[in-house]
């Protein structure tokens, strides 16, 4: 299980990173300061429990706080700028973060060891949970229970008023000063929630890795920040969970019998992932008829059923599938994955033959778009007349 | 109450606005009208605060609105149509509207929980009249974009009354109505009018134009080529010349 | 005068960073062409230049050519695969998405990295200059021989891209596009074949853009991808949005002060400097040098 616990507190704080991101989004502003706001969660909260000795709830909501005051400070400037400009300000500004915290050196001796950011080496000794005696579970269901919290509260801002103005913000923002709304003030608070939310979830990273660095807050975090509300869908907090739960679970971790392919088919599966369903999940989901949706739901169910039977039933199963076709090298945690798989294909029987009808039309559409593409001229030139 | 003295502005080479001179009193409808790209609408976005003017001034109740920013012209008491529907098609309804509600004593009647969290009751109560004067209480949680034409622009008229304007900007508020429907639209401004809501109209429909206006202003190339009553502008020469079109006015044109 | 550098120093850093700072200015001018035209960012842009230089090195492996020929090569090569970022990118996905074509040049930046890392194994190949063993020398100023090379280079390519926007059929059609796609189509040119067109050029002037960075480092590496893609946003940023004349003027800006940056402060100090020129430009002049402050409706 201590694989499950793992995956569990990864999700936990992805989750709170892409919600973070989700609430800044809604607002029409692309940001890739996440990943910093997210650092400064990390580092301060780190410092306060190992140099300060503090209890992480504090910590938390310290590091939140810290974050969500330079965003709000950044956000002041950031904000005059738009679209692509308000991008590149933000990759820089993150970049900022990171090359901060990469010079910065504070140690303090405790005991027989210096703690503390030490710039290039990092961050090690981040000891709260295990000088604690927390568990494994007891750190997944904290992180579980924090990720609840902000969904939860995220969930009720995007049905408040101020989560209507987010939105009528993000969709026309000058509609929306025209009825008075102040852009400025909306904008800079979003920025602020957007970073007290991932400063949250550093600290909660900070401590469950225990070691953290600057080269881990950088550019590629700051895109998986943004990519989970992307690719999950920007109405619905849970998509952000799906997407999270989608990348992290699936490709990350699941596929990790693939190796280096890995990173090439995530990249693959987000171009695929977005031609297919570029509004997000949530509205694929949405349009998804109950047949398909019932058996999304039941490989689900297998899926967890399959964890809780534990790791013994599992490597039952794989044992028997390799005295039958030798060593696949496949383990526990790959089996649940299988599962899933195979459950929802043997469901959707009917969906094989109803894709195999279909073929023949599909192929003939997709030729279709590819002479489209190739064939014709840029500038017709006009016939003659006959 | 409202005075515009002088009022330039350019884009680049191109005068869209030149050196206007307008006065709206308290109370009165005052139509806008001349062809495309005389600078109607372009007045308009400068009231309102969309852009900076390049010259002149304008005053409101007395207060120099001239370069104000778009929310704080509202905050005076100055709302605005747009001329292509500018609704926040994601939300619904009833969004549309709660989202606008930023009048002044709504803002007061209401502290910081209560605005952003579930909204008071003075605004919800706002919303719902704002609702019923567009007649569109049952389609409150229809999205804006599902909505009908004609239904966008009662939403877009309603959503402009929420935050208690005293001046109401038109632009084009009839485009690409039926003659039903701007029978409709012009009983719903005389009711405004009834409330004591002032307002400047941007217009091309002449049916609405001739019959609810009390004053006309005609704008060519960005100048003021005619003012005055709705008989006075159809019968101005320089008016048919330029935009009415010299043929006969229509029985339609002559009901004002 | 500054430090420890002479007036020599500076200039000779000056110079180079001028000179360097037309690859720059290509990589923005690239940005900034289908910023132009799609009004969207293509963030799997520079991968596309790099994936071009890989290529006409796999070429190069395979018979001895002249280095002006690989140059050749990458271009060609990288406008193969920026049609092909594209096709992936944004044929398919409805406009109103502009979201889901960010996303989707994210996962095309991470798969053509991704293929590189594993054809190479991740290993530096060494790329060839030309002219790097010419130095023209006036006193103990140095004029870099391939550094001149690239410049000349640039300038030629700056050339033949607006001669090709101004005085072709396709590159008017490019811009028709640009401006008003609807109206454009009425007239019967095929936006789609516009944009794959776009594209390509792009990709032209990426994988040179690319060939160019390669040889004046002295290798190519997949992990040039990320801060050759920061700078060129930067860089277009500073140019101001979809500006051509701006791109190049903000590129050679950059080379100049992070040259001069460098040779001032260390290695690790430089990029901070870039990005706080970039917050200069941002507070003082947001949008850009040639950019158009919007008045929109």
């Amino acid at each position: 299980m201590q694989f499950w616990y793992g995956l569990a507190q990864l999700i936990g704080v992805h989750t709170i990173l892409g919600l973070s991101a989700y609430v800044v989004l809604q607002t029409g502003q692309v940001t890739m300061a996440q990943a910093g706001f997210f650092a400064i969660g990390a580092y301060v909260s780190g410092m306060l429990t190992t140099i300060a000795g503090w209890h992480i709830v504090p910590a938390l909501f310290i590091g939140g706080a810290t974050a969500a005051a330079v965003a709000a400070i950044a956000g002041f400037p950031a904000l005059r700028v738009k679209g692509l400009m308000f991008v590149v300000a933000t990759i820089a500004f993150g970049e900022a973060v990171r090359l901060f915290w990469f010079n910065f050196t504070y140690q303090v001796q405790q005991g027989a060891v210096k703690v503390g950011p030490q710039g290039g080496e990092g961050f090690k000794q981040i000891r709260f949970f295990p000088a604690n005696g927390w568990t494994d579970l007891d750190r997944a269901i904290f992180i579980l229970a924090v990720m609840a919290i902000v969904m939860a509260g995220v969930w009720w801002l995007d049905r408040s008023r101020a989560g209507a103005v987010l939105r009528a913000v993000g969709e026309d923002d000058l509609a929306a000063q025209s009825v008075g709304v102040n852009l400025t003030a909306v904008k800079v608070s979003a920025f602020a929630i957007g970073g007290f939310i991932a400063g949250v979830g550093g600290t909660l990273y900070s401590h469950y890795t225990t070691h953290i660095e600057h080269a881990n807050f950088g550019v590629v975090l700051a895109t998986f920040a943004i990519a989970y509300p992307i690719v999950g869908g920007l109405h619905n907090v849970f998509g952000t969970l799906a997407a999270v739960i989608f990348i992290q679970g699936f490709l990350v971790e699941g596929l990790r019998f693939l190796g280096d392919w890995r990173n090439l088919l995530f990249g693959f599966l987000i171009v695929v992932a977005m031609n297919v369903s570029p509004r997000g999940f949530v509205s694929v989901y949405r349009d998804l008829s109950p047949y398909w949706r019932r058996r999304v739901y039941g490989g689900a169910i297998v899926t967890v059923v399959l964890v809780l039977a534990g790791e013994t039933a599992a490597n039952e199963i794989v044992a028997a599938v390799e005295g039958v076709l030798g060593n696949t090298g496949l383990e526990y945690n790959h089996m649940a994955w299988i599962a899933f798989i195979v459950v929802m294909a043997g469901w959707s029987w009917s969906g094989l033959a109803a894709a195999v009808r279909l073929l023949p039309a599909g192929l003939r559409r997709l030729s279709a778009l590819l002479r489209d593409a190739v064939g014709g001229s840029a500038v017709r030139r006009p016939r003659k007349a006959a | 109450m409202l005075e515009i003295q002088a009022l330039t502005k350019n884009f680049g080479g191109v005068v869209a606005v030149d050196a206007l001179d307008l006065t709206v009193n308290e109370g009165e409808i005052v139509a806008l009208i001349g062809p495309n790209g005389s600078g109607k609408s372009t007045t308009v976005n400068l009231i309102a605060g969309i852009f900076p003017a390049s010259g002149g001034r304008i005053s409101f109740k007395g207060r120099d609105i001239t370069d104000t920013q778009p929310h704080r012209t509202l905050e005076c008491g100055i709302a605005r149509t747009f001329q292509n529907i500018r609704l926040f098609n994601e939300l619904t309804v009833w969004q549309n509207l709660w989202v606008a509600q930023n009048a002044p004593e709504t803002r007061k009647s209401e502290n910081f929980v209560k605005r952003w969290m579930s909204g008071s009751a003075a605004a919800r109560r706002s919303v719902e009249e704002e609702l019923a004067f567009a007649n569109l209480a049952e389609k409150r949680d229809e999205l804006a974009g599902n909505l009908a034409f004609g239904e966008q622009r009662r939403l877009e008229l309603a959503r402009s009354l929420a935050a208690n304007p005293s001046l109401l900007l038109l632009d084009e508020p009839a485009a690409g109505m039926s003659l039903e429907e701007v029978k409709a639209l012009d009983g719903r401004l005389r009711t405004l009018q009834g409330r004591g809501i002032t307002i400047l109209l941007v217009e091309h429909v002449m049916e609405l134009v001739m019959g609810i206006a009390g004053r006309i202003a005609v704008l060519n190339f960005g100048r003021k080529i005619a003012e005055g009553t709705p008989a006075e502008v159809q019968a101005d020469p320089v008016v048919r010349e330029a935009y009415l079109g010299t043929a006969e006015p229509t029985a339609a044109g002559a009901a004002g | 005068m500054f430090g420890d550098l002479s007036a020599l120093d500076l200039l000779q850093a000056v110079t180079d960073g001028l000179l360097f700072g037309a690859t720059y200015a290509i990589i923005g001018t690239g940005f900034a062409l289908i910023f132009g035209v799609m009004h969207k960012i293509n963030l799997a842009y520079a991968a596309t230049a790099i994936a071009g230089a890989y290529i006409s090195l796999a070429f190069a492996a395979l018979l001895p050519m002249p280095a002006i020929v690989v140059f050749l090569i990458a271009a060609i090569a990288s406008g193969a695969v920026g049609y092909l970022v594209y096709i992936t990118c944004f044929r398919f996905i409805p406009t109103t998405s502009p979201l889901a074509t960010l996303m989707a040049t994210v996962g095309m930046l991470i798969l053509i990295d991704e293929v590189i890392v594993h054809e190479t194994d991740g290993m530096p190949q060494p790329y060839p200059a030309l002219f790097d063993n010419v130095m023209i020398e006036i006193g103990n100023f140095g004029l870099r021989g391939d550094l001149l090379f690239i410049f000349g280079l640039s300038v030629v390519a700056t050339v033949a891209l607006v001669v090709f926007l101004y005085r072709t059929r396709l590159g008017v059609a490019t811009r028709a596009v640009a401006q008003q796609p609807v109206a454009a189509q009425l007239c019967g040119i095929s936006v789609q074949r516009t944009n794959a067109t776009t594209f390509i050029m792009s990709g032209l002037l990426g994988g040179l853009a690319g060939a160019m960075t390669a040889a004046a480092v002295g290798t190519l590496s997949p992990l040039l991808t990320l801060p050759i893609t920061v700078k060129g946003l930067i860089v277009t940023v500073i140019g101001g949005l979809g500006s051509i004349p701006g791109a190049i003027i903000a590129g050679l800006l950059v080379g100049m002060f992070e040259n001069v940056a460098l040779a001032l402060r260390d290695v690790q100090e430089r990029d901070l400097y870039v990005m706080l020129l970039l917050f200069l430009f941002l507070a003082v002049r947001p949008m850009g040098i040639f950019g158009k402050s919007a008045a929109r409706d």
